[in-house]
């Protein structure tokens, strides 16, 4: 065995070891109560995997819940105060592409904050301990729109999770959007957000509009100048740019109609019947060369020959 | 026309329906007519009209005599409850008496069917016929929301409490094959009805009724009869269980319908002193109460009515608060057994739902006669509604504990891990059987027979009952599949925690019970107690290699299913006679006890060889019952093939017959007698805790974290002080004298 190097392990890196006080108890699945006020369950469970996996999983948890929540039991003071995302991402420097200040601006003008107040933080949405940026980094644009509308049907599909936030129940969503045409195909290829936000220059829109002014005129997406380019496509093009290159990128990209209805075997049938045209055109011009030789060197023959 | 049907029959595919259609025809025939006189001559079962002493006919005087008897507690409490101010006692008792004979009182009852029986002229209760004269058929509501109305009699013969048998899929239960009991293939009927066990020594087929004569000693040596059997808790009353229901066509003849004892479940005057072996000119049977008394009582099943059967294996029959026990029968009286199957009574002192007057079918929902068992389960019993949930979350949420926040947040954490029953059963009663022999039986002077020796009794962990991992499946010996979460291989229970007793206190009481029971010598109770200790070591080298390479193949996948919890258990192992030629490496086919001669001469090889040559046995080692089901049953059994070698030579002696133990313990599931208080930290987060981390399959780090937690000194201050274990052991007296 002698120059053979250990099996390559996971480093138990320090903050794993660290979060591993935590995780103890916060690991288990079930951790949680039910509030005595409203009788609602309170969930205090952090899934390890899932925490590692997001953009959170090589902070310490005390980075974000302060040291004072190394004792146990955990200080009930602290544990009544509210973490606000901005508390780390106003100042780091790292973050800055992803403008939280104009998130927290949007988010102040979206219909959540105006109408919800207090109830509704970034939290509401956006579970810290499982939270990856999606829209930015996945290059399947499906998966970015399931990633997202899970966010917004947590509550969304929720009824009891309405309710909890607001006294008007939720409506059908399948009775409220019955009016939009091929309404199951728009769900899976574009997200909630795609027409119920302002466009902005953030990330990801954050200024959820009220219902009244979503969109619903078809035209908004689907033409050349389509509305998803800002949105639900903008980084892919993004990554195209830099990855083709411009030129290609612009030529080869699949959204110059969002939304038009490309068939696989169209696009192939096309290619072959381009290429019989090709190959069509070929043939009749080498026969053509062929015969065209043949005829003129029997012409030839035929002249030396002196025949008529 | 009849050209057209020869031109018909003449193409190929024509002949082909003609030859179908007639066999369908020929086959309706025969199972409307032929079936049950064919069936009754190849199994030796017998079937004949049913007659019961107890269905007499009454007066209409009588009638309203029982009427008022029946209500009277009723009209009591209620007018009792109406009756206010401050009054002296006796002018209170003249009042209560005025109001509650009134009239209106008397006609407004909880039993409504003394006004139905009044109204409709019914003097005398005949059976499921007076019943269903209204009940012909009734509505069922599904757990999906929709209801159907279905035919009242089918609904009850073909439910488990009917059939005690299962054909379709729907079974937690894996064979050692690693294929689910009837998911694929052909499906076998498999339920209590064709399974030997070592609790009650027999099944189902050889031992549904018998009379068994008994010198008691309060009798001086005259014989008293006594009841035994399967029968006295299943309600078909007539000579055998529903054997014909074993065939996918077949149906019970209409005098075993007619022999349903509605009245057991529904009756809340039901007299279980009306339950013992009769003998008449057909067969043995039991006696059932039709009197019109147990009818007019009769309402939706309540606890009591259940309870009636099931006391027996909760509690057991010595348990004092068994009420059927109180009432063995007017004639015969029943066996009532030492030992209880789980000792986990279902009764207002010992489980805090019963207090809280929560009724069995508050959990277990029925739909139609058909009442759910839950989707979990390890014992093989058949399901009649295999994928309904019946679980503590059903109510309690997954956050149940609502009282001291912190330390509940703590107690909830566990819920994911730790089943609700781990914590709040924290012993069981003390008469639980662990180990029964059925091979050494003992003298028991007090009722004049021979019975089994239960050579450990206990209810304590890790003695009684055992923490294993489960995730709701079990194998067809009874065994809890599960395994760690962190699925590192160290779990194996079937090579391991399964196959072992090493408690030393659990030792030590089965050589005193063996060596006070047996009068051997020192070194053969050594030799009795090894495959006690290590069941393991009944199996020849080849055999423990056969099963260790079947676990891996088989069963450490099915250990994976799911999502595991740590569950308690009822351990359990009984010795008894096997057929070796159907031997593999998890047991071999249990053979069953002739139940008379069992107890009347105690040699238990003898009452074996009775039993199995009962037809039915004898049957079941010829071709067609090998083909139908036998094959089948022994892939499950780990076996590869049933042989047919009948286990009786043609001398007449027992063959290739030989007692064990079995190869690995059953464990039974344990969800009853829950107490409000569960364990508190510091009874398993501790060196010697009541759960063996070990034993678990966790890691050396693992294990030190969970004994060393330091969460724990904080909460010993809020926990609960720990109960006392049962004060003193009833009186073998008291537990006889039932």
């Amino acid at each position: 065995m002698i120059g053979m190097k250990p099996l390559p392990q996971e480093p138990a890196t320090a903050v794993t070891a660290a979060n591993q006080k935590c995780l103890r108890c916060h690991a288990q699945a079930t951790l949680g109560y039910r509030n005595a006020t409203d009788g609602l369950y309170v969930n205090l469970s952090v899934n390890p995997d899932e925490y590692r996996a997001s953009n959170h999983g090589k902070l310490t948890c005390v980075k974000c819940h302060t040291k004072a929540f190394q004792t146990f039991p955990h200080p009930a003071t602290l544990r009544r105060k509210q973490l606000v995302c901005l508390d780390c991402h106003k100042k780091d420097r790292k973050l800055l592409k992803f403008q939280f200040p104009g998130i927290l601006r949007e988010f102040q003008a979206s219909v959540h904050a105006r109408k919800l107040g207090n109830k509704f933080t970034c939290f509401s949405c956006h579970d810290p301990h499982s939270f990856k940026i999606h829209a930015r980094v996945s290059r399947r644009v499906a998966q970015t729109v399931l990633y997202d509308n899970h966010i917004c049907l947590q509550c969304h599909s929720n009824e009891s999770a309405i309710l909890l936030l607001s006294a008007k129940p939720q409506p059908s969503l399948d009775l409220i959007h019955a009016w939009l045409p091929h309404k199951e195909l728009h769900w899976a290829n574009a997200r909630c957000i795609d027409c119920h936000t302002a466009p902005t220059n953030t990330g990801v829109s954050h200024q959820i509009l009220p219902k009244e002014r979503a969109v619903r005129d078809c035209v908004r997406c689907h033409s050349s100048n389509s509305l998803l380019l800002q949105s639900l496509y903008k980084f892919q093009v993004r990554q195209e740019r830099t990855r083709d290159g411009f030129l290609n990128a612009t030529i080869l990209n699949q959204s110059y109609v969002i939304g038009a209805t490309r068939n696989y075997y169209l696009n192939v049938l096309s290619f072959v019947v381009f290429g019989l045209t090709v190959a069509g055109i070929a043939v009749h011009a080498g026969l053509r060369r062929h015969f065209g030789a043949k005829r003129a060197s029997e012409d030839e023959k035929r002249r030396r020959h002196g025949h008529p | 026309m009849r050209k057209h049907a020869s031109a018909f029959a003449k193409t190929k595919a024509g002949l082909a329906v003609l030859v179908l259609a007639a066999l369908a025809v020929g086959g309706w025939l025969f199972a409307k007519t032929a079936y049950e006189p064919v069936f009754e001559w190849y199994t030796g079962v017998k079937n004949g009209p049913l007659t019961f002493n107890t269905s007499v006919a009454v007066t209409p005087a009588e009638f309203e005599k029982i009427a008022r008897e029946l209500t009277e507690q009723e009209r009591r409490d209620r007018a009792e409850a109406l009756i206010r101010g401050k009054k002296d006692a006796f002018t209170r008792k003249v009042e209560t008496d005025m109001l509650m004979n009134t009239a209106s009182f008397s006609s407004d009852t909880n039993f409504k069917h003394i006004k139905y029986f009044r109204d409709a002229g019914i003097l005398r209760y005949e059976g499921p016929q007076t019943c269903l004269r209204c009940h012909a058929d009734m509505p069922v509501n599904h757990a999906d929301g929709t209801s159907e109305r279905v035919d009242t009699l089918d609904d009850v013969v073909n439910s488990v409490h009917f059939t005690f048998q299962r054909r379709a899929a729907g079974f937690s239960t894996y064979g050692y094959n690693g294929k689910q009991v009837n998911a694929e293939g052909r499906p076998i009927p498999v339920g209590k009805i064709d399974r030997a066990c070592g609790i009650p020594g027999s099944f189902t087929w050889t031992g549904w009724a018998a009379l068994i004569k008994s010198r008691p000693a309060s009798a001086h040596g005259a014989v008293v009869m006594r009841s035994e059997g399967c029968g006295q808790c299943h309600i078909g009353g007539n000579y055998h269980p529903a054997t014909e229901k074993m065939l996918p066509f077949g149906d019970v003849p209409k005098s075993a319908k007619e022999g349903i004892d509605c009245l057991i479940c529904h009756a809340q005057a039901y007299d279980m002193n009306d339950k013992y072996v009769i003998q008449d000119a057909v067969g043995l049977r039991w006696n059932q109460d039709r009197s019109m008394k147990a009818a007019m009582s009769v309402t939706k099943p309540s606890n009591k009515n259940c309870l009636n059967c099931h006391q027996h294996n909760f509690g057991g029959d010595t348990y004092a608060d068994n009420s059927a026990s109180h009432h063995p029968g007017y004639l015969n009286p029943r066996i009532l057994h030492d030992g209880a199957k789980r000792g986990m009574p279902f009764d207002a002192k010992e489980d805090v739902h019963a207090a809280a007057g929560v009724q069995c079918l508050d959990c277990h929902v029925p739909e139609g006669h058909l009442i759910p068992r839950g989707t979990k389960g390890t014992d093989l019993v058949a399901n009649d509604l295999p994928n309904k949930v019946v679980a503590c979350e059903n109510c309690h949420t997954a956050a149940p504990h609502t009282k001291n926040k912190l330390l509940d947040v703590v107690l909830n954490g566990h819920v994911a891990r730790v089943a609700c029953e781990t914590c709040h059963i924290k012993q069981l009663r003390r008469q639980s059987v662990v180990l029964r022999d059925w091979v050494h039986p003992t003298y028991n002077p007090e009722e004049g027979i021979y019975t089994f020796t239960d050579v450990l009794q206990s209810g304590k962990a890790d003695e009684g009952f055992r923490y294993f991992w489960y995730n709701g499946n079990g194998t067809f010996l009874a065994n809890a599949l599960g395994d760690n979460p962190d699925h590192s291989g160290r779990y194996n229970p079937l090579m391991d925690q399964m196959t072992r007793l090493t408690n030393p206190a659990a030792i030590a009481e089965v050589r005193r019970t063996a060596k006070e029971s047996f009068h051997w010598s020192d070194k053969q109770i050594d030799d009795y107690l090894k495959p006690i200790a290590d069941s393991l070591s009944q199996l020849t080298p080849e055999m423990r290699q056969k099963r260790r390479e079947m676990i891996a193949r088989n069963i450490i996948a099915l250990q994976d299913l799911g999502d595991s919890k740590i569950y308690p258990f009822k351990i359990f192992n009984a010795m008894m006679y096997e057929d070796m030629s159907n031997q593999g490496p998890f047991g071999a086919m249990l053979l069953p006890f002739d139940y008379p001669t069992y107890y009347e001469t105690g040699v238990s090889s003898e009452a074996v060889r009775v039993a199995v040559k009962n037809p039915i046995i004898r049957r079941m080692y010829q071709y067609p019952f090998k083909v139908y089901m036998m094959d089948a049953f022994m892939h499950y059994f780990g076996v590869d093939r049933w042989s047919d070698a009948y286990p009786i030579a043609d001398d007449g002696t027992l063959r290739n017959v030989e007692p064990h133990w079995m190869r690995q313990y059953g464990t039974l599931m344990l969800n009853h007698s829950i107490k409000k208080d569960g364990l508190s930290c510091a009874d398993c987060h501790s060196a010697h805790g009541l759960i063996d981390f070990k034993a678990l399959g966790y890691s050396e780090q693992r294990i030190h974290d969970l004994e060393n937690l330091p969460e724990v000194k904080y909460f010993k201050k809020a926990s609960p002080p720990k109960t006392a274990y049962d004060a003193a052991p009833p009186s073998a007296a008291s537990a006889k004298r039932l």
